[in-house]
């Protein structure tokens, strides 16, 4: 039976069990240690929360095609699978909150940042209080993510990726820096504006369209305007205005990355309600395109079962309470 | 994709496994060329760029490319497109900051760190 996914912020026990969720899954063993994944140092356990971390970093770091260049487009990002990729990730994590919370009717929540966008002050957002996500800082000090340096089993980040965009192992609290790199959230205008199919000047027909070739981060289409790459900024703007260890390859590290995301893939959604549930390019554009075709497998466990086709229709899975 | 099969394959050897088999991601030992082609008027021309950084002295590798719209980007902060190198050195500083010792670094208060916001215009070209 599917599971409901709600607004975090009207649904405490939702946010209690996600904090939980995330907790336990920063505490689990995954069995494997970091020379299993090619990060220098010593070798040192992996939990299993941050194999969520190298998985993002990773399809960030295998170009499309393989011979090209990651800045280009890469895996899960800069090109059509971004919204497929990204919704299985949400949906392997939330199969492991539910094995850790031993609780299969548990639905990952969202966060309607464009709520927040509207905010004189989005950092004073109940989102950032001590009850929910914390606050900023370098470590964040409040909340259920804060830095404790003598509780080894406390909230830590554990892999980052640097400027040279190399996975390395670290020990350090979690960083947020409001906004350091964009000077506010989207608001709700910005959202309303990537649905706007009218003719120009007043909207954008192609935004009826999923997305473009020559199928780059910024082509024309819904796609792109969502991973924020023309238009306003949306799914970018977000992370650039959180910060912090939100900004690099490594952005999986603050539990908000799944609250986001979930958000993001929300609004997929409300597209598909609109237009179909549709997906380009097909597969009869060229192999360079491989891993982005809409039977392409992604970068996932379940090789062949998991492409942008089979997440087009989760409704078995999840659904929203809300969708725009 | 059902409920059951997710269920069967939310395991951490399961995920793990899968990831350490993946392929060695490719390592930035130095600079990158950004090769950039356009036609206007019949000719052909091509933009070969490589950015050679340095931060006090020490040579900086992060991956800095050019689109074809004059835009930077490091896949070092992937959501960030930027108008200029210099505005990407300073993020990268700014987002960093283990990565460049010494300085001067902005008071505490995070709201002072004055890192270059993500300007994006589209159809902008500058900065390259």
């Amino acid at each position: 039976m599917a599971v409901v996914r709600r607004n975090i912020i009207t649904n405490p026990a939702v946010r209690d069990a996600f904090i939980e969720g995330v907790l336990r899954l920063k505490r689990e063993d995954s069995t494997l240690k970091t020379t299993a994944f090619g990060i220098p140092g010593p070798p040192t356990p992996v939990r299993t929360y941050d194999l969520f971390v190298i998985w993002h970093y990773k399809a960030m770091m295998t170009p499309v095609p393989p011979n090209g260049d990651t800045d280009i487009r890469n895996a899960a990002h800069r090109g059509p699978v971004f919204l497929p990729w990204h919704r299985f990730m949400l949906s392997l994590l939330e199969a492991h909150l539910q094995r850790v919370l031993g609780d299969p009717g548990f639905g990952l929540p969202y966060w309607d940042w464009s709520i927040d966008g509207s905010l004189p002050a989005p950092e004073t957002a109940l989102i950032w209080k001590p009850d929910f996500m914390g606050g900023q800082g370098d470590p964040v000090s409040d909340g259920p993510f804060a830095f404790n340096p003598a509780d080894p089993n406390g909230f830590r980040v554990r892999l980052d990726s640097g400027p040279n965009v190399n996975l390395r192992q670290t020990d350090r609290g979690l960083r947020r820096a409001f906004a350091s790199g964009s000077p506010t959230l989207p608001n709700a205008l910005d959202v309303g504006a990537a649905f706007n199919t009218l003719p120009a000047p007043f909207g954008d027909p192609d935004l009826a369209t999923y997305d473009f070739a020559p199928w780059l981060a910024n082509s024309r289409g819904f796609r792109s305007r969502l991973e924020g790459f023309t238009g306003t900024g949306l799914h970018n703007q977000v992370h650039r205005w959180i910060g912090g260890d939100m900004a690099p390859a490594s952005s999986p590290n603050d539990p908000v990355f799944y609250l986001h995301h979930a958000n993001v893939d929300r609004l997929w959604e409300g597209w598909m309600n609109r237009h179909g549930r549709t997906y380009l390019p097909s597969m009869a554009e060229s192999a360079d395109l491989l891993g982005h075709r809409i039977d392409d497998p992604l970068i996932s466990p379940l090789g062949a079962g998991a492409t942008p086709r089979t997440t087009l229709d989760n409704t078995a899975l999840f659904t929203y309470d809300v969708v725009p | 994709m059902t409920p059951e099969e997710l269920a069967a394959a939310a395991d951490p050897a399961t995920l793990g496994n899968y990831l350490s088999a993946l392929p060695e991601p490719p390592h930035h030992h130095g600079p990158l060329t950004s090769v950039r082609h356009d036609v206007f008027q019949g000719h052909h021309i091509m933009i070969r760029t490589t950015y050679e950084v340095t931060v006090d002295g020490a040579p900086l590798n992060a991956p800095l490319v050019v689109s074809d719209d004059g835009q930077v980007h490091s896949h070092a902060l992937p959501t960030y497109e930027f108008l200029s190198a210099t505005e990407t050195i300073r993020a990268l500083i700014g987002n960093f900051p283990d990565d460049f010792p010494g300085g001067v670094r902005p008071a505490d208060d995070v709201h002072d760190r004055n890192l270059p916001h993500h300007v994006h215009r589209t159809g902008d070209e500058g900065g390259s």
